[in-house]
């Protein structure tokens, strides 16, 4: 073999690279809460890296969970690596940490075990590593920095030449090699360095490094170990400490010697090692004194190659609430991919909601909406929880029921973040003024009525739909006259004993607003009503709202329904929004009432109906459709421009003085030409006993 | 007709043979054994990770990994490391994507689970997973490739995985195992894990050697 004369060059290095996977933060945290505690000893981990990797890719260390275990397990093909772990306690104590010692202290290790023959009988500590870390488990941040220590000889490590050793052996040769590395590999698993010795005729056998003594008389003998290097130019980390072991053991007898950087890669099940490199000539580094440590490097830099330690935040992976949101969102597209891919779930989710009323509608809507991923929830309420409440209330429970109770919307809302912490609910403990409830003309009580109304107005105006599902009738003409005067959506329930109501009132846009919307919707076999022409709640009411708690009997004050009709209704008040916003049109989906499964709709989601009335006894729904009425207390253009004239002052008229709602629209004037008071039947109430 | 079930047994019988193959054919599978902290019982699974460069103008992770204070002088500048870092010589963006197939006891199916991570650890969210892996196969237009995907804790390791969901599987693998006995006569594929992972691995860039065929079909 050729040594002196020719022109040696340089050798470098290829470092490593760390790679960690996603399980071994989560064993860190698992054995720092359970096992280290407050140490900060290091720890035995194992980590590897291998040679099989393609062309271009970096020059991995790998850590995984399973690298804590003893023996560690690690995947066929892999070289472990011994190492240990550091987790300190504070940042200071990772920031300030004295970094040279660290490195010198691991370098020491292999040094010494390179120098008392440990690393000859086990190549592996030779490629022994070192990680320091701080654990922020509160924010899920993991600060980390890796120490690959390489030792250095007295003078640079050079070669002759480096080349594939496609280009310099021939098949037979290369065929020889393979086979001679399976036969170490299968007696030897995962040890990566050996001594390589290719006779004349072209058999290569592979040999331990203990068996060196006995290998370095041969004529062909070289170096070898596998490579993690892809880099046509440069071998991989490990071989410099191999270097130095064969300066400090056999340079003797040895002071030029050829190096096998063995790759070994299948791909597409064609197996290839013509890559490996072979190094011609490697000058070897004199002994140095073993009683004095070698310069040792190894801090992993950073891509600027830089040393500067590293910090990821894991709360994507494992603060649980986090989990808890993309795992919610991520069933919600599963119904999308498997069933409707036109769905948008995001105008569902973005929908900002607020909810009049916290009782069992509420409860029963809030947890459904909550099902379709809905984040902003408001609810308000000024009751408080009874005893009653909890087994119809579906956010309650008893112990929200003690000492006086807690305000409904408050305990709702704690509720829906035990249940879902990702939820963006609020509570607002507020009444709403009704007509007919009389304010009186005290200026305190006129004080107090003016800023319930600003709260509730508030609340209509900065959310996108609004739920009436108080226990009133009157309750909900403020919030009507506040959602039409504002252009919301308005989903409207009201229960009976055995009966129910659901509808979406007609869309009132803003004045001067051009809505584009036609006159009469033909469809394939009716005609359905604009979403701006239809009727609110009290459209189809031809009394005005007045206090219809007053003269009722006890059971009819305190309204009864059978326990699964909030639930059926709450449901639908919610699947009647979600299937509103699916359709191009939004509020100003006209009505639909085709109950025909072949019948077309413009939503994905089917029909999308102005009022669901249903009667439990008969287990039958309906679904009528109703003009808005030019006379409504509520919504009709006369209410809603005095109103935006006079704002709160005509507010007070409509709760205090009788029949001005009704004088005001011509209610009263239609009441003396007709005496047909046929009303609907439906109390509005809840189970508020 | 086939039932597309699979016992434990079987499971680890067939994941035992694959393994063999996989040696033979260099392709990383590995059989692991977890003790289950509830039960005396190890579990059996099979474990693959591949690693792959993503294109340069893949949305990097924003938030890993990150340096954080100021470089650190605190060793001597060495002229034998090679600095190839940011010089473009080697990928610098890289993916682990990680398999994990695992019996499901009430569905009596294998169920594929898998994640993928970056140098740090952090998982590739779904939505990237999908653009990483688009290169590796045709499908992607079709819309398959997000069926039945959803993110799962692990059975065994209780950290979240991506996991494809095994509702289907069964009727999936009776039509395959049937049509497979009737067209194919003698030359079916023997290995239920095999022919299940041509099918459902693809979709999510495990593809499968054409040499298992091969191999399972002269044993
Ligand atoms: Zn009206």
């Amino acid at each position: 073999m050729a040594t002196g004369g020719a022109e040696q060059q340089m050798l470098q290095f290829v470092p490593f690279v760390s790679r960690l996977d996603a399980g071994f933060w989560h064993e860190l945290s698992r054995r720092k809460l359970e096992k280290y505690h407050l140490s900060e000893a290091a720890q035995y981990i194992s980590g590897y890296y291998t040679n099989n990797s393609v062309p271009g890719l970096p020059t991995n260390l790998l850590l995984e969970y399973s690298g804590f275990e003893k023996p560690p397990v690690h995947p066929p093909y892999a070289f472990p690596c011994p190492g240990s772990i550091i987790v300190l306690n504070t940042i200071e104590s990772f920031k300030t940490c004295d970094k040279r010692k660290i490195l010198e202290e691991t370098g020491r290790q292999i040094w010494d075990d390179i120098n008392d023959g440990s690393a000859v009988d086990d190549p592996s500590l030779l490629s022994r590593f070192m990680l320091l870390t701080f654990a922020d488990l509160k924010k899920y941040n993991f600060h980390y920095w890796f120490v690959f220590p390489a030792l250095f000889p007295n003078d640079p490590l050079t070669t002759l030449s480096i080349k594939t050793i496609g280009s310099v052996w021939n098949d037979q040769q290369l065929q020889s090699l393979q086979k001679a590395y399976d036969s170490f590999r299968s007696a030897h698993p995962g040890i990566g360095f050996f001594i390589v010795v290719m006779t004349d005729d072209g058999t290569a056998a592979l040999h331990e490094l203990r068996e060196a003594e006995t290998c370095l008389s041969t004529e062909k003998f070289m170096l070898g170990f596998c490579d993690p290097s892809t880099m046509e130019t440069n071998p991989g980390w490990p071989l410099r400490n191999l270097l130095i072991l064969a300066a400090q053991k056999w340079s003797d007898r040895l002071n030029v010697v050829d190096v096998l950087c063995y790759r070994d890669y299948t791909r597409d099940g064609r197996r290839l090692v013509s890559h490996s490199l072979l190094l011609e000539g490697v000058k070897l580094p004199d002994k140095m004194s073993t009683d004095v440590l070698p310069k040792v490097t190894g801090w992993e830099k950073n891509d600027k190659n830089k040393s500067v330690p590293k910090m990821v935040n894991l709360s994507s992976s494992m603060d649980p609430v986090r989990l808890a949101e993309s795992s919610v969102d991520l069933n919600l597209k599963l119904m999308r991919w498997r069933l409707i891919p036109s769905l948008d779930l995001e105008a569902v989710s973005s929908t900002k909601c607020l909810l009049l009323g916290a009782g069992t509608l509420g409860c029963n809507v809030a947890r459904c909406l909550m099902g379709w991923g809905v984040r902003h929830i408001t609810l308000l309420d000024n009751s408080t929880v009874s005893y009653s409440n909890p087994v119809r209330q579906s956010l309650f429970t008893f112990h929200d029921c003690s000492s006086g109770g807690k305000h409904k919307a408050k305990a709702a809302v704690e509720s829906m973040r035990l249940i879902f912490p990702g939820v963006k609910a609020e509570a607002v403990d507020s009444s709403i003024p009704m007509p007919g409830h009389s304010v009186g003309t005290n200026a305190e009580a006129i004080q107090k009525a003016r800023k319930d109304v600003e709260t509730v107005e508030k609340l209509v105006q900065t959310h996108d739909v609004v739920f009436l599902l108080m226990d009133t009738r009157e309750s909900r003409w403020l919030p009507t006259l506040l959602t039409s005067a504002h252009s919301k959506i308005c989903i409207n329930a009201a229960l009976g004993f055995d009966t129910y109501m659901v509808m979406r009132h007609g869309f009132r846009p803003q004045p001067g607003t051009e809505t584009g919307s036609p006159g009469v919707i033909v469809g394939g076999c009716g005609s359905g009503i604009p979403g701006d022409q239809l009727g609110c709640y009290f459209c189809s009411d031809v009394v005005a709202p007045t206090d219809s708690t007053r003269d009722r009997t006890l059971d009819q004050q305190c309204t009864v329904s059978r326990p699964g009709i909030s639930m059926v209704a709450g449901a639908l008040a919610t699947e009647l929004l979600v299937s509103l916003l699916q359709h191009p049109l939004k509020a100003l989906a006209p009505s639909d009432s085709h109950t025909e499964d072949d019948s077309e709709s413009e939503s994905c989601l089917g029909l999308i109906p102005h009022q669901i009335r249903g009667f439990m006894s008969r287990f039958q729904n309906v679904l009528p459709a109703s003009q808005a009425f030019d006379k409504c207390t509520a919504c009709s253009p006369v209410v809603l421009s005095r109103y935006r004239e006079e704002g709160f002052d005509f507010l007070l008229k409509a709760f205090n003085t009788p029949n001005f709602l009704e004088d005001l629209t011509g209610l009263s004037q239609l009441y003396a030409e007709t005496d047909d008071d046929q009303v609907w039947e439906l109390s509005d109430g809840e189970d508020d006993m | 007709m086939a039932t597309g079930l699979l016992t434990y047994e079987e499971f680890v019988r067939n994941a035992r043979d694959l393994v063999v193959m996989s040696d033979r054919l260099g392709d990383g599978w590995e059989l692991r054994h977890v003790r289950q902290t509830d039960g005396p019982e190890e579990t059996a699974f099979l474990v693959k990770r591949i690693c792959v460069a993503i294109a340069e103008e893949s949305p990097v992770d924003p938030e890993t990994p990150r340096d954080v204070g100021e470089p650190e002088n605190i060793e001597d500048e060495d002229p034998a490391t090679l600095h190839c870092r940011g010089t473009g010589k080697l990928s610098e963006k890289t993916v682990q994507f990680e398999y994990h197939v695992i019996y499901s006891p009430s569905y009596q199916v294998p169920v594929l689970f898998f994640t993928a991570t970056f140098h740090s650890g952090r998982l590739v969210p779904l939505k990237e997973i999908w653009k990483f892996l688009s290169p590796f196969h045709v499908t992607r237009d079709s819309g398959m490739e997000w069926e039945s995907v959803t993110q799962q804790e692990h059975p065994i390791f209780g950290r979240p995985f991506y996991h494809l969901h095994p509702c289907h599987t069964s009727n999936v693998m009776a039509t395959i195992l049937t049509a497979n006995k009737h067209e194919r006569g003698d030359r079916d594929i023997k290995n239920y894990l095999l022919s299940w992972l041509t099918i459902f691995g693809p979709t999510i860039g495990l593809n499968v050697l054409i040499d298992y065929l091969k191999i399972d079909s002269k044993t």
